[in-house]
């Protein structure tokens, strides 16, 4: 008993599921007894969909879906020597279900190569010394007797990679902000995860602080930056109170501050938080929102390495990218190769979502097939369902069906497949999943988060809307997708920034790979009880004849004195015949509006 | 420098400590973020008196405003229901949730009930996708939702069990 340590996953999923009383219940209870055991609060343990989760050491014993009326028997079994059989992980195997005692067993983590995760779930994350026994701060102390030219290079000849989903070589990054002439230069740390269905930048965050710290020191040391930023999203209450407590203990021991560990080196950072801005993800949206503005969308260029923050150079990175340093630097270049595939070396962190067995936060090399990460991590489809699709890349990303479960998670071939992989967000949708509906969903999504800067995404998302109702109302036909395709690839050449240069790409994917969903509604249609209309004319029309004199394409008809009729089919949805009625006898189709409200 | 009507100094009277911390422009959003946190909307008085502390036009201040979800213009409930709709909560069913909030309450997202105690509106990914659907109820997180079991907890809401 005497080596026993109790460690309780505090990850914002588990402590939705009461891992804190859980945690607060164990404390109780050692000491009730005077145990000679540690019990602990870790950052997120991974497997999201088993919490709240529980792993006792130095067995690795993993119990899951823990309540706080568990606790006495947990107790008991380490006084006993024995284990809680009701709290195992079972897992369902074709050959029948099997009760697995440790973390090694279970196939979720077995499959995974936990790099970055390595101390998520291990550590306590408000605790400095649990990070500096961990090889905390080695990178950092070997990097201020260093040459800071030297550094980039290993960053370059890494070949690591933005993992916030460009994917930009980070080396290359960090050299163009060395080179910028400037007295005044900062780097910043996107924490500002927007995607739905990802949450793994806040599983390090909250699982390994010190690690993301550590990566943006050794940045501001080779790229001659004084001052840091992480701008982290304000939904992310749990990320922000772990990062200020990190930032303070740095502080406290000259990680952080004047003369960082008695070099002439001297650099800080400071919290920013995001105000509910999706499209402040991308850069110069970021950018704009420090400095107290919208959040819209700079011209590039100049890249922020020119002119950045309040005009001075900026080096922007990912949560994840900044975590991945200090390991690269100690380990070296060869270790961090030893991962992935010759062009994304390395490891993808990812989230896993949707309808499989398995969902949390996972960590695999580059190139591992899809098809290893739904079956062989994620169990398999949930409910013995048949798997339909993977959408990655979140609302910028699309769907990958089948066909595509061999290929390997990369930045290449995912890009070449259609969709993008983005910052990590994997879903996996079943056979009940309608395409249709889940492009429809992230035309949403998109057009609400649209800055409204630039014409194409602002009221091409709008148009590539309203053909989807139009498809999904039954009053749609071939030409309509069709449609769709061309404006979509028109959005993605022309939007001004990459929110919009993506935004097609759920629908493009839905339709090249699930057209027939498409085409089912079509081939439904009916026009005489098709529903779909831009524009309708009341019973106010006095017969006036105005409308149909301005439409440019005839598609109305009527006599003078009798109540006009517009041609749905004919109909472009101009709006010059709503504008020029002179009595409001025509109403405008609510989709129309963007709030979904009739404005009459 | 304008002269304040009498309502909007009694507006930004109780806000002196949040407001007198505005220097710069770049304080402009996380000073927004405390009066949003302490009063549930954006007063109007504190967009007049930004705007002269600031030097920033009122038109900029209204922009910032009404670009980021974070802040609102008009009074939120006093339970404030957020419905996860991001895009493991749709396909878990997070349309259910807003259903259930739709027959008992009688709103939909956007509105506020006629007291003033429960206005509704959606979120983008709370991070809670292992959990989903997911609501929360002013900083309360509810999880692994259903039809019936939000039903049971905005009853409990009406019946009086979560007034506090």
């Amino acid at each position: 008993m005497e080596r026993t340590i109790i460690k309780v996953c505090g990850g914002s999923g588990c402590k939705s599921q009461h891992s804190k009383e859980i945690f607060v219940k164990l404390c109780q209870l050692v000491w009730k007894e005077s145990l000679p055991i540690k019990v602990n609060r870790t950052g997120c343990q991974g497997f999201c969909e088993m919490g709240p989760i529980v792993v006792v050491e130095p067995k690795g014993i993993f119990y899951s879906k823990v309540k706080v009326d568990d606790c006495e028997d947990i107790i008991n079994a380490i006084k006993n020597d024995s284990v809680v059989e009701r709290l195992l992980f079972v897992e369902h195997e074709v050959k029948g279900d099997f009760k697995r005692t440790t973390m090694k067993e279970i196939d979720f983590y077995k499959y995974q190569t936990r790099v970055l995760l390595k101390r998520c779930g291990i550590i306590d994350p408000y605790k400095i010394d649990d990070y500096i026994s961990f090889d905390g701060f080695k990178a950092l102390k070997k990097v201020l007797s260093v040459n800071s030219q030297n550094i980039i290079d290993v960053i370059k000849d890494s070949g690591l990679r933005g993992r916030g989903g460009a994917g930009f070589p980070t080396g290359l990054k960090w050299q163009f902000l060395k080179d910028a002439k400037s007295e005044e230069k900062f780097i910043i740390c996107n924490a500002d995860e927007g995607d739905p269905g990802s949450f793994m930048d806040r599983t390090i965050m909250e699982g390994d602080p010190f690690a993301i710290i550590e990566g943006m020191i050794i940045c501001a040391y080779a790229t001659g930056a004084k001052k840091g930023f992480i701008y982290c999203r304000a939904e992310y209450a749990e990320s922000l109170e772990v990062l200020e407590n990190a930032l303070s203990e740095c502080r406290k021991h000259n990680f952080l501050g004047i003369n960082i560990l008695g070099s002439d080196f001297s650099f800080d950072i400071e919290i920013k938080m995001g105000a509910g801005a999706f499209v402040c993800g991308e850069e110069t949206a970021l950018i704009r929102s420090i400095e107290g503005d919208r959040g819209t969308p700079a011209a590039k260029p100049p890249f922020p390495a020119q002119k950045g923050l309040w005009g001075r150079p900026t080096n922007i990175n990912n949560v994840k990218t900044y975590a991945y340093v200090p390991q690269i630097i100690t380990n070296g270049v060869k270790w961090f190769r030893s991962f992935g595939t010759e062009k994304s070396p390395g490891t993808a962190v990812l989230c896993l979502t949707g309808k499989v067995n398995n969902t949390g936060v996972i960590e695999v090399p580059m190139g591992t097939s899809l098809r290893d990460i739904v079956f062989k991590i994620g169990g398999g489809i949930k409910n013995d369902k048949k798997f339909k699709a993977v959408l990655t890349g979140g609302p910028s990303g699309g769907c990958l069906p089948k066909s595509c479960l061999d290929l390997g998670v990369d930045y290449e071939s995912i890009t070449q497949a259609g969709s993008i992989m983005g910052s990590g967000g994997v879903l996996v949708i079943d056979e009940d999943d309608s395409m249709v509906d889940i492009a429809d969903f992230f035309l949403d999504f998109t057009i609400s988060e649209s800055c409204g800067k630039c014409t194409p995404c602002r009221e091409g998302l709008k148009r590539m809307k309203l053909l989807i109702e139009k498809i999904k109302s039954g009053s749609g036909s071939e030409k309509d997708i069709n449609e769709l395709v061309r404006l979509g690839n028109i959005i993605k050449d022309s939007a001004s920034c990459g929110l919009g240069q993506t935004a097609p790409n759920p629908v493009l994917t839905a339709i090249r790979y699930f057209r027939s969903e498409f085409e089912e509604f079509i081939n439904k249609s009916n026009f005489e009880n098709g529903s779909f209309k831009f524009y309708k004319i009341t019973d106010k029309c006095v017969g006036c004849g105005l409308c149909k004199k301005n439409c440019p394409v005839g598609a109305i008809s009527g006599d003078i004195g009798q109540v006009h009729i517009i041609n749905d089919e004919k109909c472009i949805g101009c709006g010059k015949c709503y504008s020029v009625c002179p009595k409001s006898a025509i109403i405008k189709n609510k989709l129309m509006d963007k709030n979904g409200k009739d404005k009459d | 420098m304008s002269v304040y009507s009498a309502d909007t100094i009694n507006e930004i009277d109780d806000l002196k400590e949040i407001l007198d911390s505005a220097r710069e422009v770049s304080d402009l959003i996380p000073v927004l973020k405390k009066v949003q946190d302490r009063k549930n909307y954006i007063p109007k008085g504190v967009v007049l008196f930004l705007s002269d502390k600031l030097g920033i036009p009122v038109s900029k201040i209204y922009g910032v405003i009404t670009f980021y979800n974070y802040f609102n213009l008009d009074k939120k409930g006093r339970f404030v229901i957020a419905v996860c709709e991001g895009t493991a909560c749709h396909i878990g069913g997070s349309s259910e949730i807003l259903r259930a909030v739709k027959d008992v309450l009688g709103i939909v997202p956007g509105e506020i009930t006629n007291d003033g105690k429960f206005s509704l509106e959606i979120v983008r990914c709370l991070g809670l996708c292992s959990f989903g659907p997911v609501m929360m109820i002013n900083e309360n997180e509810y999880t692994k939702l259903n039809y019936d079991k939000v039903r049971e907890i905005l009853e409990g809401f009406l019946n009086g069990e979560n007034n506090n």
